[in-house]
């Protein structure tokens, strides 16, 4: 399997570059990304962050197995929404602790965890209301508190209790999320928002200065995501080999939603590459690497979706671990040559001292 | 830093008679009348075409003088004063440093990071050479720490003292040649999640001032409430011993907000510098390096995300000049300007295939410390 994904990303990697054929301008497909992609993107994971509050309020009003497991597959909803626009980090989801409140993470010392634990156990009545939880700690705001509300130690007791004051606090945490992917959505729809200054590339545009810096983003953007799924995400639950797995370092591990939310990244950046039509942009032959791409994308998602199980299942069975690893290798190949070839085909500066960082 | 100061040929000559003649003579003919011709004697670290990491040392006009070879990627580089040792720190979150003789031709010699610890890329030497500073991160404890090295020998950890803050980056020694000016970028990482900010949201960035001698605070700086979303990541000591530093924007830089800033030694000020407004946009809310020049008293500081570096004129307040350069980011002062280095490969007058990574350091001019200084208490 291994050879295979080598050789598959060695074929990416000896194409050989050409100059840029203008079927396309970055500028249409920078607009596409944002129409096609980011904006029904962002707007979904606000439907789905209402639909989240309505179902964790009808919870709490009639509390039973099923207004559980109906809030509980809100949150599934929520989760896979979330995921395929939680890379796109540019503009509204930099400002105001967006991304943190939305999800901290990783909780590496689990500070966070312990909040919401408190919350939990004392019933602070300002983490109950999502108007004075947006004013508390980063951590207890947002999608870990939630998970942790209805499928965490105790989560059951929203029914068998029932406990209303954790129900309370999912009902406020929803809310919160709500409120906040409603202003991510507004601030994309917006005519005059961050989608103008990346449409309107100038000399006095505080984010683009010109064409490069306009694919730039995209680009840049990508090869985020995948880094990050590949380090934070893949890697540091797979590790080495199945006896080093970590399952609880993995994400969304309580609700089982660590590949449905790997699956959601990929499917979002397959959106995402598909919607900018980046092939257009550039000569065929540059175009195939575009393909290929694109390719690896569907390999990766075909994989998660014959592994559609909780992690520490995955930890114990040899043949799902070889999948996940698979896909760590598509992801780590995917992540290498967007960060090398994506940028070599639109003229990109390596990004050497510059990509993440000193 | 001592390296920060300008550069003279008596720079490069205490250079060639600390290296050695076996140094000089083991040159090919055209590194020689490279280093030759120069005024000035550069290192950085590099990344090859085919993905080796290194170390090149470099005359003032970009010629390579001379590579090593790296196990992994470095960052900064420091040389010991007087002496014949560089010392090349492993990029965040790197665990090693590797020590080089410029005098002979042998493999580094590896420090490796005690368990617990990883380097930052930073260091400094004491005065007379003897310790070596280096930032490291107690991951477990999220703590910033100064390990202190023996370098009169093997590099053996003598121990380590606090940098009063989280996620320290670049140290610099004071010409007082014992305050230690430490930028406490204030982000939280851990190994097990290599390069992920971890406390954006609440990180608290410092200047700390901290007695080398006894590891003390002395004074520490912190930037005002809006602004604490700057990562006070890079230092340079500047005309009359002031300490300049630079961040990076972990918030929305779309908001125009001064990266750079300065703490006078002698009325213990430390503030913000503004720059005009362009020219602070241009940044992208990141400046990767600063550097003064003795000279001129002029600062230099470099984006790699704006491909933009800007010469500043601080008794003016204005932009002397601006490049633009692809992945800029080193920064040497040079003659009465400033050498800069890229990513891509540019290094001064000269372009050359390989990467450099984020510093320049000068290593002539191993013992240059800005005049008038006076140490802030």
């Amino acid at each position: 399997m291994r050879f295979v994904v080598a050789c598959a990303l060695a074929l990416i990697l000896a194409w050989p570059g050409a100059s840029k054929a203008q079927d396309k301008t970055i500028a249409q497909a920078v607009e596409d990304a944002i129409d096609k992609a980011i904006r029904p993107g962002f707007a979904a994971f606000a439907d789905q962050a209402r639909m989240m509050a309505r179902s964790t309020a009808a919870l709490c009003a009639q509390p039973s197995g099923d207004a559980l497991a109906a809030a509980r597959a809100g949150f599934d909803g929520l989760v896979e929404a979330w995921g395929r626009i939680e890379f796109v980090r540019l503009g509204p989801l930099s400002r105001e602790n967006r991304l943190e409140r939305i999800l901290f993470w990783p909780d590496r010392r689990g500070r966070g965890l312990r909040q919401i634990q408190a919350v939990i156990a004392t019933g602070d009545e300002t983490a109950l209301r999502s108007e004075t939880l947006a004013g508390k700690s980063v951590a207890v705001q947002g999608l870990a508190a939630l998970e942790y509300a209805l499928f965490g130690t105790g989560g059951e007791t929203i029914v068998s209790g029932p406990d209303a004051r954790r129900c309370a606090y999912a009902r406020a945490v929803a809310g919160n999320v709500a409120t906040i992917a409603g202003a991510l959505s507004a601030a994309w729809q917006a005519d005059d928002g961050i989608a103008a200054l990346w449409l309107d590339p100038s000399a006095d545009n505080p984010l683009f200065r010109d064409e490069a810096e306009q694919i730039n983003a995209l680009v840049k953007t990508i090869g985020d995501a995948l880094e990050i799924m590949k380090v934070q995400r893949v890697d540091a639950v797979l590790r080495k080999d199945r006896a080093g797995m970590r399952p609880r370092s993995a994400l969304f591990w309580r609700s089982h939603n660590w590949v449905p939310s790997l699956a959601a990244n990929i499917a979002g950046l397959h959106a995402l590459v598909d919607a900018a039509d980046l092939q257009a942009t550039v000569n065929a032959e540059r175009g195939r690497f575009v393909g290929a791409m694109t390719f690896e994308f569907g390999n990766a998602a075909r994989a998660l979706g014959q592994t559609r199980m909780p992690v520490e299942a995955i930890a114990a069975d040899e043949d799902a671990y070889g999948r996940m690893t698979y896909v760590g290798l598509i992801v780590t190949g995917l992540a290498d040559v967007s960060a090398r070839r994506l940028r070599e085909i639109y003229d990109l500066s390596s990004g050497f001292s510059s990509l993440d960082g000193d | 830093m001592f390296r920060r100061g300008g550069t003279s040929p008596i720079g490069r000559r205490a250079f060639l008679k600390a290296a050695g003649a076996g140094f000089a003579a083991s040159l090919a003919p055209p590194a020689a009348e490279a280093l030759a011709r120069s005024d000035a004697v550069f290192a950085s670290a590099y990344r090859d075409r085919g993905g080796a990491f290194g170390i090149a040392l470099l005359s003032e006009d970009g010629a390579i003088v001379h590579r090593y070879a790296l196990p992994a990627r470095g960052h900064d580089l420091v040389r010991r004063p007087g002496g014949t040792t560089l010392i090349a720190f492993a990029r965040r979150p790197g665990t090693f440093a590797a020590a080089f003789d410029l005098a002979r031709a042998d493999e580094p010699r590896i420090i490796k990071a005690p368990e617990g610890r990883h380097f930052y890329g930073h260091g400094a030497f004491s005065p007379d050479g003897r310790l070596l500073y280096a930032t490291e991160n107690d991951f477990g404890a999220a703590r910033g720490v100064v390990g202190v090295y023996d370098a009169t020998g093997d590099h053996v950890r003598l121990g380590e003292f606090d940098t009063f803050g989280t996620g320290p980056h670049e140290l610099a020694l004071l010409p007082d040649g014992k305050t230690l000016a430490v930028a406490n970028g204030g982000i939280e990482t851990h190994p097990d999640y290599p390069r992920a900010k971890l406390n954006v949201p609440t990180m608290r960035p410092n200047l700390a001032f901290i007695d080398a001698e006894s590891g003390s605070l002395i004074a520490r700086h912190a930037l005002p409430a809006h602004m604490r979303k700057l990562s006070i990541r890079h230092l340079a000591i500047g005309s009359g011993g002031d300490v300049w530093f630079a961040c990076q924007n972990e918030g929305d830089i779309a908001e125009p907000m001064a990266l750079i800033g300065r703490a006078r030694m002698r009325t213990g000020a430390c503030e913000p510098v503004d720059l005009p407004q362009a020219a602070t946009l241009s940044l992208r809310g990141y400046v990767g390096s600063i550097a003064a020049n003795a000279e001129t008293g002029h600062i230099a500081i470099a984006s790699p995300r704006g491909g933009v570096a800007l010469e500043v004129d601080p008794d003016r307040g204005g932009i002397v000049r601006s490049t633009m350069l692809p992945d800029v980011c080193g920064i040497a002062p040079s003659g009465s300007g400033f050498a800069f280095s890229s990513g891509e490969g540019a290094f001064a007058a000269r372009r050359h295939r390989l990467g450099f990574d984020n510093h320049i350091a000068d290593i002539a001019d191993a013992r240059g410390q800005a005049p008038g200084f006076r140490a802030m208490r």
